[in-house]
Protein backbone atom coordinates (compact mmCIF):
# COMPACT_ATOMS: atom_id res chain seq x y z
CA UNK A 1 0.00 0.00 0.00
CA UNK A 2 2.69 2.39 0.59
CA UNK A 3 3.92 1.57 -3.61
CA UNK A 4 0.02 2.60 -3.86
CA UNK A 5 0.54 5.62 -2.03
CA UNK A 6 3.96 6.78 -3.80
CA UNK A 7 2.52 6.11 -7.24
CA UNK A 8 -0.71 8.31 -5.74
CA UNK A 9 1.96 10.93 -4.96
CA UNK A 10 4.09 11.10 -8.05
CA UNK A 11 2.27 9.93 -10.68
CA UNK A 12 4.89 7.00 -11.72
CA UNK A 13 3.77 4.11 -13.19
CA UNK A 14 4.07 0.89 -11.24
CA UNK A 15 2.16 -2.24 -10.59
CA UNK A 16 1.85 -3.49 -7.95
CA UNK A 17 2.28 -7.86 -7.42
CA UNK A 18 0.73 -8.76 -4.55
CA UNK A 19 2.63 -11.38 -2.14
CA UNK A 20 1.60 -13.73 0.60
CA UNK A 21 3.70 -12.00 3.16
CA UNK A 22 6.96 -10.16 3.30
CA UNK A 23 9.67 -12.53 3.72
CA UNK A 24 8.85 -14.01 0.16
CA UNK A 25 9.27 -10.16 -1.18
CA UNK A 26 11.85 -10.07 1.02
CA UNK A 27 13.86 -13.29 -0.53
CA UNK A 28 13.10 -11.68 -3.55
CA UNK A 29 14.35 -8.06 -3.17
CA UNK A 30 17.66 -10.26 -1.78
CA UNK A 31 18.22 -11.99 -4.84
CA UNK A 32 17.48 -9.51 -7.19
CA UNK A 33 14.26 -11.23 -8.06
CA UNK A 34 12.50 -7.56 -7.84
CA UNK A 35 13.68 -4.03 -7.87
CA UNK A 36 11.60 -1.86 -5.24
CA UNK A 37 10.16 -2.88 -1.89
CA UNK A 38 8.66 -1.25 1.25
CA UNK A 39 9.87 -3.19 4.06
CA UNK A 40 10.48 -2.73 7.89
CA UNK A 41 13.58 -0.88 9.33
CA UNK A 42 13.95 -3.30 12.02
CA UNK A 43 13.93 -6.13 9.32
CA UNK A 44 16.21 -4.66 6.69
CA UNK A 45 18.38 -2.11 8.63
CA UNK A 46 20.89 -5.18 8.86
CA UNK A 47 20.89 -6.21 4.97
CA UNK A 48 21.36 -2.26 4.18
CA UNK A 49 24.41 -2.40 6.65
CA UNK A 50 25.89 -5.55 4.92
CA UNK A 51 25.40 -3.81 1.42
CA UNK A 52 22.93 -6.18 0.18
CA UNK A 53 20.13 -3.30 -0.61
CA UNK A 54 20.23 0.12 -0.55
CA UNK A 55 18.07 2.25 0.99
CA UNK A 56 15.92 4.67 -0.96
CA UNK A 57 14.29 6.77 1.66
CA UNK A 58 12.11 5.86 5.04
CA UNK A 59 8.44 6.62 4.56
CA UNK A 60 7.69 8.38 7.82
CA UNK A 61 8.19 12.36 8.34
CA UNK A 62 11.07 11.72 10.50
CA UNK A 63 14.31 10.03 10.00
CA UNK A 64 14.88 6.67 11.35
CA UNK A 65 17.14 6.78 14.50
CA UNK A 66 19.08 3.77 13.45
CA UNK A 67 19.31 5.26 9.87
CA UNK A 68 20.40 8.43 10.30
CA UNK A 69 21.97 9.12 7.03
CA UNK A 70 18.84 7.93 4.78
CA UNK A 71 16.68 10.39 3.60
CA UNK A 72 12.78 10.50 4.52
CA UNK A 73 10.38 10.06 0.95
CA UNK A 74 9.65 13.89 1.60
CA UNK A 75 13.01 14.49 1.69
CA UNK A 76 13.91 12.44 -1.29
CA UNK A 77 11.71 14.67 -3.70
CA UNK A 78 8.17 12.63 -2.57
CA UNK A 79 6.53 15.67 -0.22
CA UNK A 80 3.43 14.62 1.61
CA UNK A 81 4.63 10.99 1.93
CA UNK A 82 4.39 9.49 5.11
CA UNK A 83 3.18 5.69 5.09
CA UNK A 84 5.12 3.98 8.87
CA UNK A 85 4.22 0.81 10.09
CA UNK A 86 2.64 0.93 13.27
CA UNK A 87 1.16 -1.27 16.10
CA UNK A 88 -1.35 -0.98 18.81
CA UNK A 89 -3.57 -1.98 21.07
CA UNK A 90 -7.45 -2.15 20.49
CA UNK A 91 -10.18 -3.91 22.63
CA UNK A 92 -13.91 -4.84 21.70
CA UNK A 93 -16.75 -2.47 22.29
CA UNK A 94 -18.08 -2.07 25.29
CA UNK A 95 -14.88 -3.04 27.28
CA UNK A 96 -15.44 -0.59 30.15
CA UNK A 97 -13.75 2.56 30.27
CA UNK A 98 -11.53 2.29 33.95
CA UNK A 99 -10.06 -1.00 31.79
CA UNK A 100 -9.16 0.78 29.04
CA UNK A 101 -7.91 3.43 30.79
CA UNK A 102 -5.88 1.31 33.05
CA UNK A 103 -4.24 -0.84 30.01
CA UNK A 104 -3.06 3.18 28.43
CA UNK A 105 -1.91 3.82 31.36
CA UNK A 106 0.24 1.00 31.98
CA UNK A 107 1.24 1.14 28.45
CA UNK A 108 2.15 4.76 28.66
CA UNK A 109 3.99 4.47 31.36
CA UNK A 110 6.24 1.70 29.95
CA UNK A 111 6.94 3.63 26.47
CA UNK A 112 7.93 6.35 28.58
CA UNK A 113 10.97 4.44 30.36
CA UNK A 114 13.95 5.59 28.99
CA UNK A 115 15.37 1.52 29.29
CA UNK A 116 12.30 0.66 26.73
CA UNK A 117 12.92 3.70 24.26
CA UNK A 118 16.83 2.71 23.85
CA UNK A 119 16.24 -0.31 23.58
CA UNK A 120 13.78 -0.03 20.65
CA UNK A 121 15.16 2.37 18.97
CA UNK A 122 18.20 0.77 18.46
CA UNK A 123 16.24 -1.70 16.76
CA UNK A 124 14.74 1.33 14.55
CA UNK A 125 11.63 1.54 16.24
CA UNK A 126 9.85 4.65 18.06
CA UNK A 127 7.84 4.25 21.07
CA UNK A 128 5.01 6.65 20.84
CA UNK A 129 3.03 7.77 23.71
CA UNK A 130 -0.75 9.36 22.74
CA UNK A 131 -3.72 9.63 24.61
CA UNK A 132 -6.71 7.82 23.37
CA UNK A 133 -8.63 10.61 21.87
CA UNK A 134 -5.19 11.17 19.88
CA UNK A 135 -4.63 7.33 18.65
CA UNK A 136 -8.38 7.09 17.98
CA UNK A 137 -8.27 10.26 15.78
CA UNK A 138 -4.84 8.97 14.26
CA UNK A 139 -6.25 5.53 13.64
CA UNK A 140 -9.81 7.40 11.83
CA UNK A 141 -7.03 9.52 9.66
CA UNK A 142 -5.68 6.27 8.61
CA UNK A 143 -8.93 4.35 7.58
CA UNK A 144 -9.94 7.45 5.68
CA UNK A 145 -6.13 8.26 4.06
CA UNK A 146 -6.10 4.33 3.08
CA UNK A 147 -9.87 4.69 1.18
CA UNK A 148 -8.93 7.61 -0.40
CA UNK A 149 -5.18 5.81 -1.85
CA UNK A 150 -7.65 2.55 -2.72
CA UNK A 151 -9.93 4.63 -4.37
CA UNK A 152 -7.48 6.99 -6.59
CA UNK A 153 -6.04 3.71 -7.71
CA UNK A 154 -8.89 1.85 -8.25
CA UNK A 155 -7.66 -1.14 -6.51
CA UNK A 156 -10.70 -3.65 -6.40
CA UNK A 157 -11.88 -4.73 -3.15
CA UNK A 158 -11.21 -7.78 -1.84
CA UNK A 159 -14.52 -10.24 -0.80
CA UNK B 1 -43.53 10.11 52.21
CA UNK B 2 -41.58 7.39 54.34
CA UNK B 3 -42.04 5.15 51.24
CA UNK B 4 -40.79 7.66 49.01
CA UNK B 5 -37.91 8.88 51.14
CA UNK B 6 -37.20 4.51 51.29
CA UNK B 7 -37.47 4.27 47.59
CA UNK B 8 -34.91 7.54 47.27
CA UNK B 9 -32.87 5.95 49.34
CA UNK B 10 -32.70 2.98 47.57
CA UNK B 11 -32.79 4.53 44.02
CA UNK B 12 -29.34 6.38 45.67
CA UNK B 13 -27.95 3.07 47.23
CA UNK B 14 -28.53 1.64 43.56
CA UNK B 15 -26.75 4.86 41.84
CA UNK B 16 -23.57 4.47 43.98
CA UNK B 17 -23.42 0.83 42.93
CA UNK B 18 -23.20 1.55 39.65
CA UNK B 19 -21.16 3.99 40.10
CA UNK B 20 -18.46 2.42 42.03
CA UNK B 21 -19.05 -0.97 39.87
CA UNK B 22 -16.65 0.10 37.00
CA UNK B 23 -14.01 1.34 38.90
CA UNK B 24 -13.92 -1.43 41.45
CA UNK B 25 -13.68 -3.68 38.29
CA UNK B 26 -10.65 -1.82 37.06
CA UNK B 27 -8.73 -2.00 40.74
CA UNK B 28 -9.36 -5.94 40.17
CA UNK B 29 -8.14 -6.10 36.75
CA UNK B 30 -6.62 -8.26 35.77
CA UNK B 31 -7.70 -10.75 37.84
CA UNK B 32 -6.45 -13.84 35.07
CA UNK B 33 -4.68 -14.21 31.93
CA UNK B 34 -5.15 -11.87 29.52
CA UNK B 35 -5.23 -12.75 25.70
CA UNK B 36 -3.28 -10.49 23.57
CA UNK B 37 -4.77 -12.01 19.25
CA UNK B 38 -2.15 -11.24 16.81
CA UNK B 39 -3.74 -11.65 13.37
CA UNK B 40 -0.57 -12.12 11.48
CA UNK B 41 1.81 -14.90 12.45
CA UNK B 42 4.94 -14.49 14.75
CA UNK B 43 7.99 -13.80 14.66
CA UNK B 44 7.22 -10.13 11.99
CA UNK B 45 8.51 -6.62 13.54
CA UNK B 46 4.68 -6.04 14.57
CA UNK B 47 4.68 -9.11 16.50
CA UNK B 48 7.91 -9.16 18.37
CA UNK B 49 6.80 -5.07 19.73
CA UNK B 50 3.94 -6.66 20.91
CA UNK B 51 5.40 -9.42 22.64
CA UNK B 52 7.84 -6.58 24.27
CA UNK B 53 4.29 -4.76 25.57
CA UNK B 54 2.83 -8.23 26.52
CA UNK B 55 5.88 -8.56 28.91
CA UNK B 56 6.34 -5.63 30.66
CA UNK B 57 2.67 -5.76 31.16
CA UNK B 58 2.84 -9.18 33.17
CA UNK B 59 5.46 -7.87 35.20
CA UNK B 60 3.59 -4.19 36.10
CA UNK B 61 0.49 -5.98 36.08
CA UNK B 62 1.33 -9.59 37.69
CA UNK B 63 -1.05 -11.34 35.42
CA UNK B 64 0.25 -12.95 32.03
CA UNK B 65 -0.49 -11.49 28.92
CA UNK B 66 -0.56 -14.20 26.15
CA UNK B 67 0.10 -13.70 22.90
CA UNK B 68 -2.32 -16.04 20.27
CA UNK B 69 -1.11 -15.61 16.76
CA UNK B 70 -4.59 -16.31 14.67
CA UNK B 71 -2.85 -14.98 11.12
CA UNK B 72 -5.49 -15.48 8.18
CA UNK B 73 -7.54 -13.31 5.37
CA UNK B 74 -5.18 -10.46 5.64
CA UNK B 75 -5.71 -9.88 9.54
CA UNK B 76 -9.84 -10.04 9.17
CA UNK B 77 -10.25 -13.35 11.15
CA UNK B 78 -8.24 -12.15 14.14
CA UNK B 79 -9.66 -8.83 14.28
CA UNK B 80 -12.87 -10.37 14.02
CA UNK B 81 -12.46 -12.80 16.49
CA UNK B 82 -11.53 -10.40 19.10
CA UNK B 83 -14.33 -7.90 17.81
CA UNK B 84 -16.96 -10.71 18.79
CA UNK B 85 -15.37 -11.66 22.27
CA UNK B 86 -16.26 -10.54 25.72
CA UNK B 87 -15.79 -6.41 26.24
CA UNK B 88 -14.57 -7.66 29.47
CA UNK B 89 -10.72 -6.52 29.30
CA UNK B 90 -9.45 -10.22 28.94
CA UNK B 91 -9.58 -10.38 24.95
CA UNK B 92 -7.44 -7.81 23.58
CA UNK B 93 -6.50 -7.02 19.77
CA UNK B 94 -2.84 -6.53 18.43
CA UNK B 95 -4.09 -3.58 15.86
CA UNK B 96 -1.38 -2.28 12.57
CA UNK B 97 -1.69 -0.14 9.69
CA UNK B 98 -2.86 -3.57 7.91
CA UNK B 99 -5.96 -3.16 9.82
CA UNK B 100 -6.57 0.40 8.40
CA UNK B 101 -6.24 -0.59 4.73
CA UNK B 102 -8.20 -3.93 5.26
CA UNK B 103 -11.21 -1.55 6.54
CA UNK B 104 -11.56 -0.45 3.03
CA UNK B 105 -9.48 -3.18 1.14
CA UNK B 106 -11.94 -6.19 2.37
CA UNK B 107 -15.41 -5.46 1.01
CA UNK B 108 -17.74 -8.01 2.96
CA UNK B 109 -16.01 -8.53 6.43
CA UNK B 110 -17.81 -9.18 9.24
CA UNK B 111 -17.15 -6.22 11.90
CA UNK B 112 -16.59 -2.49 11.31
CA UNK B 113 -12.86 -1.77 13.10
CA UNK B 114 -14.05 1.68 14.34
CA UNK B 115 -17.21 0.73 15.32
CA UNK B 116 -16.68 -2.72 17.01
CA UNK B 117 -13.29 -2.57 18.54
CA UNK B 118 -12.01 0.76 20.41
CA UNK B 119 -8.39 1.84 20.16
CA UNK B 120 -6.36 1.09 23.60
CA UNK B 121 -2.77 2.86 22.73
CA UNK B 122 -0.19 3.10 20.10
CA UNK B 123 3.05 0.78 21.28
CA UNK B 124 5.50 2.04 18.46
CA UNK B 125 6.01 3.05 14.94
CA UNK B 126 9.00 1.39 13.39
CA UNK B 127 9.49 3.37 10.18
CA UNK B 128 9.37 1.57 6.97
CA UNK B 129 11.76 2.46 4.07
CA UNK B 130 11.69 1.57 0.68
CA UNK B 131 14.62 -0.34 -1.27
CA UNK B 132 16.81 -0.99 -4.05
CA UNK B 133 18.75 -3.70 -4.72
CA UNK B 134 22.44 -3.52 -5.18
CA UNK B 135 22.46 -6.17 -8.19
CA UNK B 136 19.92 -3.98 -9.85
CA UNK B 137 21.50 -0.68 -9.28
CA UNK B 138 24.98 -2.47 -10.80
CA UNK B 139 22.88 -4.24 -13.51
CA UNK B 140 20.20 -1.52 -14.49
CA UNK B 141 21.82 2.13 -14.19
CA UNK B 142 21.85 3.21 -17.75
CA UNK B 143 18.32 2.47 -17.90
CA UNK B 144 17.11 4.08 -15.01
CA UNK B 145 15.54 7.73 -15.38
CA UNK B 146 15.39 10.12 -12.19
CA UNK B 147 12.21 11.38 -11.01
CA UNK B 148 12.71 15.35 -9.65
CA UNK B 149 10.63 16.19 -7.28
CA UNK B 150 10.83 19.40 -6.06
CA UNK B 151 14.17 19.00 -4.60
CA UNK B 152 16.38 17.76 -7.44
CA UNK B 153 19.25 17.21 -5.78
CA UNK B 154 17.56 14.34 -3.55
CA UNK B 155 15.55 12.41 -6.49
CA UNK B 156 14.69 9.14 -6.12
CA UNK B 157 16.21 6.71 -8.97
CA UNK B 158 12.97 4.84 -10.01
CA UNK B 159 13.96 2.92 -13.15
CA UNK B 160 10.93 2.33 -16.01
CA UNK B 161 10.54 -1.53 -16.12
CA UNK B 162 7.65 -3.90 -17.62
CA UNK B 163 5.23 -3.51 -15.62
CA UNK B 164 4.98 -6.84 -14.31
CA UNK B 165 8.74 -6.75 -12.62
CA UNK B 166 7.78 -4.12 -9.97
CA UNK B 167 6.49 -5.77 -6.81
CA UNK B 168 5.95 -5.51 -2.84
CA UNK B 169 4.15 -7.17 -0.70
CA UNK B 170 0.30 -6.85 0.05
CA UNK B 171 0.14 -6.81 3.42
CA UNK B 172 2.14 -3.46 4.30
Amino acid sequence: MAGELLKNLTGVDIVHVPYKGSTGARNDILSGQIQILFDSVPTMAPQIKAGMVRALGTSGKMRSPILPDVPTMAEAGVPGFNATLWVGFMAPAGTPKPIIDKLHDEITKILRRPDIKQAWEKTGATPIVMTQPEFKSFMEAQVAKWADVIKTNHIAPIN
Amino acid sequence: MALLRQIVALLALAGSVIASAPAAMADDYPSRAVKIIVPFGAGGPTDVYTRAIAEELRKSLHQPFIMENRPGAGTTIGTDLVAKSQPDGYTLLMVSGTQTVNETLYAHKPYQLMRDLVPIAPPSIPISCSWYTRRYRQKRRASCWRWRGPNPARSIMVRQVPARTITWPASF
